[in-house]
């Protein structure tokens, strides 16, 4: 286990780092307040936020029962439902249904770094790439995202022309706009070629297996269409009772990061379809021929049984917390784990990376209850960060 | 080294008991009552809490031995901790005796009756939990708990915020239920009916992040300011949305409790310059990082001046 020492040098260290503090200081300055505007105009989504913590409570409650639920409808639909309890297990499916030498497609999403899916695929030789703008910068910078929405915070426009340059971009370091209109071009032949979409999911409905994503770039509508193959990741906190609930979900994340509604929001529910033709029902038609769901466990059941940290399975992933957490606003992602950080970041970790993990890092929890007041959820945060200095005492003096 | 402070001196820092006591025998405060003042030591430690992490922020950037063993030796006694310290300034001591004074002597004009326990007050244990000692604290709690009832005390009026949650909250969650009721001054005050002259002067609110999100003490802190006629500013982060001043982790790295200070301060100064604050903690670390570019007050400070 770290010592309270050495986190202390990581955090002061990121003050030092110029980009990070940079892209810190302009995130918060950008989407506080764009947040807060949002939530304000739409004061239902408080309500929404409400019932949405409600079904996963329902959830939560009986994760057994809706994982079958949810693997039943998915397969009423013609999708291919898999579980995975462990990362070998998502492996195993991946090397099944993606095999090696293809083109693979990937959108953003936090629960395919903490599988580490691209680097998986890349070493059983596939070519991956990475389409969410910020993504793609950060796959080219080898960093890790500093935040669960916009990963490339840490990035300056200088730096993303210096990276997007190794891809053969040759404009100046001012435009912006150019360095776009490059990775849009550079992916568009990739999403044509490629033979498998990967994508997370930012929730799942146990009624129909619908997979529901948010995003604002339009790459997620080509990696889940345009490749023959789809393949969604889910956590299995993801699931929710019903079509409704799944798209309410969709709806308090997208508000609580200020971009509200979202350009896109896709439910998908199996492979493309037709029945023009005498109304018989056949599978792959403009989409995806297969549509692969992996629910993905990482010690999230035994989390929720063991009651401690179960509250954070409530975790929409929005990053509100993140955006106003005074540490995080000092030191990004950098106070976290491997792959997630911030204060659900910090308890993230302990259920993906373990407690001792975690424990160093809570230490620097400043305990002001910010992040549970913001949190759409009401994820009490500051509780666990409390179990977590507990146990890192614990661990210390024994 | 704090722990071991707490276990030897049942105070996170070792100073003399005078430094904690002597702002009670000018207000003659009797000692044997149901009802106590009771101050943690709190405010009676900011100026030292001051000097030692200043101390220790000196110490952060440097290699070599870790900072605990360093500290640990260098703090561990009485007369080493004066000679490595530096001697807070008189004025610095007063002010924090003053603020006390102030609140005893509102509570005193509305007629409350109290007491208190002069050297013999424990501190609360809370910086154990904060560090996740938990059967350190649970130890703690059981001492105080038990010199309470030694002392017959039945209700306790708590002045800051973190001996407020101590009480209400960890005690009760550590010990269960406890024979005495916990009361904070401001709920006090902000029940009684008490009137001030206007000063024609405003102040920004950093409201303590205890009393805004943990105690619900947001409009009573405002009650209070109204019937004392003064004016106030909210910032952007106030009330349920107020930002921390960093002293949780003053003690782990006084650095970077520094930086989420210099925050606070950045945008409170966009407000005005005198800023009300009611937690010595706040105090200390907003100072700390303000220096003389923003005056900071703390909130009996602005009653003692306006009440009539």
């Amino acid at each position: 286990m770290r010592s309270a020492r050495e986190v202390a040098e990581v955090l002061l260290k990121a003050l030092e780092d110029k980009d990070l503090q940079a892209g810190l200081d302009r995130s918060i300055l950008n989407s506080i307040p764009l947040i807060k505007g949002t939530l304000k105009r739409n004061p239902y989504i408080e309500d929404l936020a409400k019932r949405v913590k409600k079904a996963k409570d329902e959830v939560l409650g009986n994760i057994e029962y809706y994982i079958d639920k949810t693997m039943d409808n998915i397969r009423r639909f013609k999708g291919v439902a898999h579980f995975a309890k462990t990362r070998e297990e998502v492996y195993k499916i991946l090397d099944e249904v993606v095999g090696s030498e293809k083109m693979v497609v990937k959108a953003k999403s936090m629960v395919t770094e903490e599988l580490k899916v691209r680097e998986h695929l890349i070493e059983r030789g596939n070519e991956v790439w990475e389409t969410d703008l910020g993504e793609l910068l950060v796959q080219l910078d080898k960093s890790k995202p500093m935040h669960t929405i916009v990963p490339s915070i840490h990035i300056t426009k200088e730096r993303s022309a210096q990276l997007l340059r190794g891809l053969g971009f040759n404009g100046g370091v001012e435009e912006v706009r150019e360095m776009i209109e490059f990775v849009r071009r550079f992916l568009r032949e990739r999403f044509v070629k490629a033979h498998v979409g990967i994508s997370g999911a930012n929730s799942v409905d146990a009624n129909s297996g619908a997979v529901i994503l948010v995003e604002n770039e339009g790459n997620i509508r080509h990696v889940t269409n345009l490749p023959n193959i789809h393949v969604s990741i889910a956590g299995v906190e993801k699931i929710m009772p019903s079509y409704i609930d799944a798209i309410c979900q969709a709806m308090v994340q997208a508000a609580n990061i200020g971009t509200y509604p979202p350009t896109y929001l896709s439910a998908i529910t199996g492979p493309s379809s037709t029945a023009d033709i005498e109304f018989i029902r056949l599978y792959g038609v403009h989409g995806p021929k297969e549509l692969h769901i992996i629910l993905y466990d990482g010690g999230r059941i035994k989390v929720l049984k063991e009651g401690i940290f179960a509250d954070q399975l409530h975790c929409i992933r929005c990053g509100r917390c993140q955006l106003e957490c005074p540490i995080w606003q000092l030191a990004g992602n950098m106070w976290g784990g491997e792959v997630y950080g911030g204060p659900m970041g910090v308890i993230w970790t302990a259920i993906t990376e373990g407690v001792e993990k975690a424990a160093p890092l809570a230490l620097f929890c400043l305990n002001c209850g910010k992040c549970k007041e913001v949190c759409p959820m009401d994820i009490d945060i500051p509780n666990m960060m409390s179990e977590l200095k507990r146990y890192y005492h614990d661990i210390r003096t024994s | 080294m704090f722990i071991d402070n707490i276990r030897r001196y049942r105070l996170p820092l070792p100073v003399e008991a005078s430094v904690l006591t002597s702002w009670a025998y000018d207000l003659e405060i009797p000692r044997d009552k149901e009802v106590v003042m009771y101050t943690g030591g709190l405010y009676q430690l900011v100026p030292y809490i001051q000097s030692t992490v200043n101390y220790l922020e000196g110490l952060e950037g440097r290699k070599g031995v870790g900072l605990a063993v360093k500290i640990g030796k260098a703090l561990r006694k009485v007369i080493d901790f004066a000679k490595v310290i530096a001697k807070p300034s008189r004025d610095a001591v007063k002010r924090q005796m003053d603020i006390l004074k102030a609140i005893a002597l509102a509570l005193r004009k509305i007629n409350v009756d109290f007491g208190y326990l002069y050297e013999e007050e424990p501190y609360s244990g809370v910086l154990l939990h904060d560090l996740g000692m938990e059967d350190e604290f649970k130890k703690h709690a059981k001492l105080v708990v038990d010199l309470f009832k030694e002392r017959g005390v039945k209700k306790v009026i708590t002045i800051d915020p973190h001996s407020t949650y101590a009480f209400k909250h960890l005690y009760p969650k550590f010990l269960g239920a406890t024979d005495f009721d916990v009361v904070n001054y401001i709920e006090i005050l902000a029940k009684s009916d008490f009137k001030g002259r206007c000063e024609d002067i405003s102040y920004v609110i950093h409201d303590p992040c205890i009393y805004a999100r943990y105690e619900n003490l947001i409009d009573e802190l405002r009650s209070i300011i109204e019937a004392l006629n003064v004016k106030y500013v909210e910032p952007e982060n106030s009330r349920e949305l107020t930002y921390c001043c960093g002293g949780p982790i003053e003690v782990l790295s006084p650095r970077l409790a520094k930086k989420v200070a210099e925050r606070r301060v950045e945008e409170l100064r966009r407000y005005g310059k005198r800023i009300l604050v009611a937690c010595p903690i706040c105090y200390a670390n907003l100072k700390r990082a303000a220096g003389e570019e923003l005056e900071i007050y703390d909130l009996s400070e602005i009653i003692a001046r306006c009440l009539i």
